[in-house]
C-alpha cells in the first residue's frame, strides 16, 4: 500500500482483467471497439506500471506491499509487492501488451473478442506472477499464464498450431507439477523446523539466509531441482527449449502473441525470485552443469538459427541464446551477473519483440516469413529498413545499444563467479559471434540486394514506423545510459547477493 | 419369551436418511399417478426432496443412534451436503437427458434417490452391517439405472456387467465383514477399533477380513486392480446415469474406506505399503489408459480411476490431513465431473451413441458457452489453477508430504503431468479443427440451471478454497 492507500499493484492485476471482461460483454462483430478498449487498457495499465515505478524507494525489500490472508489454515495469503527487480519486469510485461495489440491490427477478419479478452488475461497473470510474494500465489498466475497462450495459439494460429499449442501447454506444465512438489516439500521442511506454515517467499527466503531454516543437503538438492526443471523448461535452455520454437511456428504471423506472451520471461525470474535463494547451496552447486547448459543453449540455438529460413523460428532461437546469457549472469550469483540477466531479459523482450513486429510486417508481404523471397528491401522501404537495421544491432549486442550491456554485464558476473569462470566466457563469446552471422544475414537476405519483383515491401506505415522508433528510442536510452535500469535495480540485487552469501555460511 | 428391547432412535440424527428414502416411499406411488408424458414432474419432486434433505443437514444433531449404527457429525455433514448437491444436480440432468433418448420413466429419478440414499448411509453408517446395506441400495438402485435404456444393448450389457462385478464386491465385503466379526466379536467401528486382536488366529482373521471390506469398496470406488468394469458401465450406462455413479458412488465409497481405515489406527502401518502400491498402479494405469482413448466417456472413464489413486494418496496417509485433503479432492472432483459430464450429455446424439473426442473439434464455433465450461472442467481434471482441482491437487501433495512419503508426491506429480497431456488435447480440440456449420441446439432450462452452478463452483472453490476447508476444519 503506498501513502495515498491505493492498492496500485491488484490495480495492475484487475486492470487488464476487467478489461477482458469489458471486451467480452461488446457486441461479436465490433472489432475495432474490441481492439479500441483493448488498447486502451493496456496503455493505462503501463501508465500504472510507470506510476508504481516512481513510487518506488530505492532500497531492498519488497514496496507497495499488499496482504490479505487467503487460506489461514494453510499460511496461505495474497501477498503482493514489488522490489528492483520485479518492477523492470513488470514494466516489461505492461510494456508489450499494447505493442502484442498494435501487432496485431491486421488479423484477419473473424471473431476477434476472444483474441483481445485472452491478451488481456495474459498481461494480468503475467503481471501477477512478477509481484507475487505468496509461493503459491506465484504458481497459481505461474500455470495462469499458459491458458490464454495455448488458446491464442490454438484460436488464431497457423500451421500446426494444435499440436504446438498441446505441447505449449503440457511441457511447460509438466515441469511445473514438480514446482508444486518442491513448494509443498519446502513448506513443510520449514513448518518442521520453525513451526510456522507459511507460502511468505520473504519469511522463507530470510530463514535461509539466517539459519533458522537448514535444510538437509540432499533434500535441498532434490527442491532445487523440482524448482529448476519448472523455470527451466519455462525459460527455456537447452534442452528444454523444444516447445518454444514450435510454439512461435505455430503463433499469428504478426508475432502479436510472442510479443504478450513468449518473450517475457517467468521462468528466469524464478530463478532470481525463488531458486537460487531458497536452496543456495544447491544452486551454487549446480551453476557448474547449469552454465555448460547455457553455454550449449547459445551455441546451438546460434547454429540452429543459422539454417532457418522461417524468420520467426530464427527469431525464436535468438531468443533461447539470450536467455543462455540470462542463465550464466543468474548462476554466476555475483551482483554484476545478476543486474545483467535482468537487464538482458529486458533487452530481448524489447528488441526482439521489434524484431517480431518488424518480421509481421514483412509477412504481410506475398513473401510470408521467408526470408528468401525477400530482396532489396531497403531500397523500396528505406525508413523500416534503418530502424530494422537498429534492433538487429541491438539483438547482436552492439555497444551504444542495450543488448550490449546486458550480455557484458551477465559475461563480467559469470567471469568474476567462483561458481563459473572464464572458460565458459570464451564459447559464449563464439555464441555472439554465431548470432551476429545468422542475423545479419537475414537482414542482408531481406533488405540488400535487388528489389524483388515477386514481393516487394512497400514503405510501412506512419503508425509503424512510429512504433518502431519509440522502441529503437528505448533501446538506445538503454544503451547509452543503463543506469535508468541498473541504478533502480542495485539495491535489491546487493541485496539478494548478501543474503546469499549470507545463506551459503550456514552449513 | 423375552422381549427383544429396540434400540431407541434418535431422530434427528437420521434426518436426511428418513427424508431421502421417505421421499423415495411416497415418490413410488405418486409417480404411478403421473402420465408417461410428464414424468419430469416426477423429476422436479425428486430434484425438491433432495434439496431439502440438504437443507436439513443444518437442522441435524450430531451424535449416533441406533445403537451406534448410524452416526452423525461435521464429517458427514460435509460428505453428505457434497452427496445430495451431486443428486440434485443429477436429477437436474437427467430430467432433460432421459427423455432426450426416449426413456420416459419415472423411477428414474426415484432410483437416484433411494441411491443417494444408499449414500447418505455409507457416509453415516458407523457399524459394518450399515456399510453393507448402504453399498448394496446404492448398487442394485444403480444397476436398475445403468441398464435403464433398455432397447439399447450396450445400455443392457453395462448393467450385466455391473450387476456381476457389483455382486462379487459385494460378496467379498460380506465375507470380510464375518471374518471381522468372528475375530472381533463387534460389529459397531468404534468397538471393533478397541477389540482388534494383538495375537493367534484372530489376528489372521481381522487382517483377511479388513482386507476384503477394503477390496469390496475397492470395487466401488474403482482402484486398480478392481477397475475393469469402470469404462464399460460408463460408457454403456446413460450419460447423466454414468455423471451420478461416477462422483456419488465414488464419494460414498471412498468415505467408507476412511471409516474402516480409521477402525486401524496405529495398525494402519501395516496396510500401507500394499494401499501405496494400490493408490500408485490406480493413477499409473488410469492415466496411462486414458491416453489412447477415442470415446469421450472412457476417457473420463479412466480419468475416473486416475482420480480414484489420488484420493487414496490422501486416504492412506492416515492423518486428519490426509483425509481433509481427500474429502476435498472429492469435492472437487464431484463438481469438475458433474460439468464434464453435463456437457458431453448435451452434445450427444438423441439415440445415446457413443460421443469422440474428435466430435468436439470446432465446438467453440457451435457452442462457446459450452466449450468454455468444458475447458474449464478439463483445466479442474488437470489440476490447473484457477479452479477446484488445482487446489485439490495441492492438498493432496502437501499432505503426502506431511504424512512423510514425498517419494509419493513425486508419483503423484508424474500421474498429473501424464493426465494433463489428454485433458489439454481435448480442450484444444474444440478450439481448432473445422466445425460443422452444425445445429445449435438449445441448451433446456434444468440442464442450462445444473451447468451454471456447478461452473461457478469449480471457480469458486478454485480461487475461495476455504468454501470447503473451513467446514473440513470443524471435524477434526
Amino acid at each position: 500500500m503506498n501513502q495515498l492507500g491505493i492498492p496500485l499493484l491488484s490495480l495492475l492485476i484487475a486492470t487488464p482483467l476487467l478489461g477482458a471482461m469489458v471486451v467480452l460483454l461488446t457486441p461479436r462483430q465490433a472489432t475495432s471497439m474490441q481492439r479500441g478498449i483493448a488498447t486502451v487498457v493496456s496503455i493505462i495499465n503501463l501508465v500504472l506500471a510507470v506510476i508504481v515505478r516512481f513510487s518506488l524507494a530505492p532500497t531492498a525489500g519488497y514496496q507497495l506491499v499488499e496482504q490479505q490472508t487467503w487460506l489461514p489454515a494453510m499460511g496461505l495469503h495474497y501477498a503482493v509487492g514489488v522490489d528492483g527487480i520485479s518492477v523492470w519486469l513488470v514494466m516489461l510485461a505492461t510494456l508489450m501488451t499494447p505493442l502484442a495489440i498494435f501487432a496485431a491490427r491486421h488479423q484477419p477478419a473473424g471473431n476477434q473478442r476472444p483474441f483481445y479478452a485472452l491478451l488481456l488475461v495474459l498481461a494480468s497473470s503475467l503481471i501477477g506472477a512478477f509481484v507475487a510474494t505468496d509461493l503459491l500465489l506465484f504458481y497459481l498466475f505461474f500455470e495462469l499464464t499458459l491458458i490464454p497462450t495455448a488458446l491464442l495459439i490454438a484460436l488464431y494460429g497457423v500451421g500446426e498450431r494444435r499440436a504446438a499449442a498441446t505441447k505449449f501447454f503440457v511441457y511447460p506444465f509438466v515441469g511445473s507439477v514438480f514446482l508444486l512438489v518442491s513448494i509443498a516439500g519446502l513448506v513443510y521442511v520449514n513448518w518442521q523446523q520453525t513451526g510456522v506454515m507459511t507460502f511468505d517467499s520473504v519469511a522463507l527466503s530470510a530463514a535461509i539466509a539466517n539459519g533458522t531454516l537448514k535444510i538437509d543437503e540432499n533434500l535441498e538438492r532434490l527442491l532445487f531441482a523440482g524448482f529448476f526443471i519448472a523455470f527451466a523448461i519455462k525459460t527455456p535452455i537447452w534442452p528444454f527449449h523444444t516447445w518454444m520454437p514450435q510454439a512461435q511456428a505455430a503463433t499469428p504471423d504478426d508475432g502479436s502473441v510472442d510479443i504478450a506472451g513468449i518473450l517475457v520471461k517467468i521462468g528466469a525470474y524464478g530463478f532470481i525470485r525463488f531458486a537460487i535463494p531458497f536452496f543456495p547451496h544447491a544452486s551454487a552447486w549446480a551453476a557448474p552443469a547449469v552454465a555448460i547448459l547455457a553455454v550449449i543453449s547459445i551455441i546451438y540455438s546460434g547454429i540452429i538459427a543459422f539454417g532457418q529460413r522461417d524468420m520467426k523460428v530464427l527469431l525464436s532461437y535468438a531468443t533461447i541464446s539470450h536467455l543462455g546469457f540470462v542463465m550464466l549472469g543468474i548462476f554466476s550469483q555475483t551482483a554484476e551477473g545478476m543486474s545483467g540477466a535482468i537487464v538482458t531479459m529486458i533487452n530481448s523482450g524489447i528488441t526482439t519483440g521489434a524484431l517480431f513486429l518488424i518480421v509481421g510486417i514483412l509477412a504481410r508481404q506475398p513473401g510470408g516469413r521467408i526470408a528468401d523471397n525477400f530482396s532489396g528491401a531497403w531500397l523500396s522501404a528505406p525508413r523500416f529498413g534503418s530502424l530494422a537495421l537498429v534492433a538487429v544491432f541491438a539483438s547482436i549486442g552492439v555497444p551504444g545499444l542495450n543488448g550490449f550491456i546486458g550480455e557484458f554485464l551477465a559475461l563480467q558476473g559469470a567471469w568474476i563467479s567462483t561458481h563459473i569462470g572464464f572458460t565458459f566466457i570464451v564459447f559464449a563469446v563464439l555464441g555472439i559471434i554465431v548470432s551476429a552471422a545468422y542475423l545479419l544475414r537475414m537482414y542482408r537476405t531481406v533488405f540488400m540486394g535487388e528489389v524483388s519483383v515477386t514481393s516487394a515491401v512497400p514503405e510501412a506505415s506512419n503508425s509503424e514506423l512510429l512504433v518502431l522508433g519509440l522502441l529503437v528510442v528505448v533501446m538506445l536510452v538503454i544503451g547509452l545510459y543503463p543506469q535508468l535500469i541498473l541504478g533502480n535495480m542495485q539495491p535489491t540485487i546487493a541485496g539478494l547477493v548478501q543474503s546469499l552469501t549470507q545463506g551459503a555460511t550456514h552449513p | 419369551m423375552a422381549q427383544i428391547a429396540l434400540p431407541s432412535i434418535d431422530y434427528s440424527v437420521i434426518l436426511q436418511l428418513v427424508i431421502v428414502f421417505g421421499a423415495a416411499a411416497v415418490l413410488l406411488i405418486v409417480d404411478l399417478f403421473v402420465a408417461t408424458t410428464s414424468k419430469r414432474i416426477t423429476a422436479l419432486l425428486a430434484f425438491v426432496a433432495a434439496i431439502v434433505a440438504l437443507v436439513a443437514g443444518q437442522y441435524g444433531t450430531t451424535g449416533s443412534t441406533l445403537a451406534g449404527a448410524v452416526s452423525y457429525g461435521p464429517m458427514s455433514q460435509l460428505v453428505n451436503i457434497i452427496i445430495l448437491a451431486a443428486t440434485a444436480v443429477s436429477i437436474l440432468l437427467a430430467s432433460d437427458a432421459l427423455p432426450k433418448q426416449g426413456i420416459e420413466r419415472g423411477e428414474a429419478y426415484i432410483l437416484m434417490l433411494l441411491a443417494s440414499g444408499g449414500m447418505l448411509l455409507l457416509s453415516q453408517g458407523s457399524s459394518v452391517v450399515m456399510l453393507f446395506l448402504g453399498l448394496e441400495l446404492l448398487s442394485i438402485a444403480l444397476y436398475v439405472l445403468t441398464a435403464i435404456a433398455f432397447p439399447r444393448l450396450s445400455s443392457e450389457e453395462a448393467g450385466l456387467k455391473y450387476l456381476i462385478v457389483g455382486a462379487f464386491g459385494a460378496g467379498f465385503l460380506v465375507f470380510g465383514i464375518a471374518l471381522t466379526f468372528g475375530a472381533t466379536g463387534y460389529l459397531t467401528l468404534s468397538d471393533i477399533a478397541t477389540h482388534i486382536p494383538t495375537s493367534g488366529i484372530e489376528r489372521g482373521y481381522f487382517w483377511v477380513g479388513v482386507t476384503m471390506m477394503l477390496i469390496g469398496f475397492g470395487y466401488k470406488v474403482s482402484l486398480v486392480p478392481f477397475h475393469m468394469w469402470t469404462p464399460d458401465v460408463y460408457q454403456g450406462a446413460p450419460t447423466p446415469i454414468t455423471a451420478f455413479m461416477s462422483v456419488g458412488s465414488k464419494v460414498a465409497g471412498f468415505v467408507a474406506i476412511v471409516s474402516i481405515l480409521q477402525v486401524l489406527g496405529n495398525e494402519l502401518m501395516v496396510l500401507r505399503p500394499i494401499l501405496i502400491g494400490v493408490s500408485i498402479a490406480t493413477m499409473a494405469i488410469g492415466s496411462i489408459v486414458a491416453i489412447s482413448q477415442t470415446s469421450i466417456k472412457r476417457m473420463l472413464a479412466y480419468s475416473s480411476i486416475s482420480h480414484a489413486g489420488f484420493v487414496m494418496l490422501g486416504v492412506l496417509s492416515g492423518d486428519a490431513n490426509g483425509v481433509h485433503a481427500a474429502i476435498f479432492y472429492l469435492a472437487a472432483y464431484t463438481i469438475t465431473n458433474l460439468a464434464a459430464f453435463a456437457v458431453v450429455m448435451l452434445l450427444e446424439a438423441n439415440d445415446g451413441s457413443d460421443l469422440t473426442i474428435a466430435d468436439l473439434a470446432g465446438l467453440w464455433q457451435r457452442h462457446p458457452w459450452l466449450s468454455v465450461v468444458m475447458s474449464l472442467a478439463l483445466l479442474s481434471l488437470a489440476g490447473v489453477p484457477p479452479t477446484a482441482g488445482f487446489f485439490a491437487k495441492f492438498l493432496i501433495i502437501t499432505a503426502v508430504w506431511q504424512s512423510g512419503l514425498a517419494w509419493l508426491a513425486v508419483a503423484a506429480a508424474v500421474a498429473s503431468a501424464i493426465g494433463a497431456f489428454f485433458y489439454v488435447r481435448c480442450m484444444l480440440q474444440m478450439y481448432s479443427g473445422d466445425s460443422e456449420s452444425g445445429e445449435q441446439a438449445r441448451i433446456p432450462l434444468a440442464s442450462m440451471v445444473a451447468i451454471i452452478v456447478v461452473t461457478i463452483a469449480i471457480i469458486v472453490v478454485g480461487l475461495a478454497p476455504w468454501t470447503i476447508t473451513s467446514a473440513l476444519a470443524l471435524a477434526q
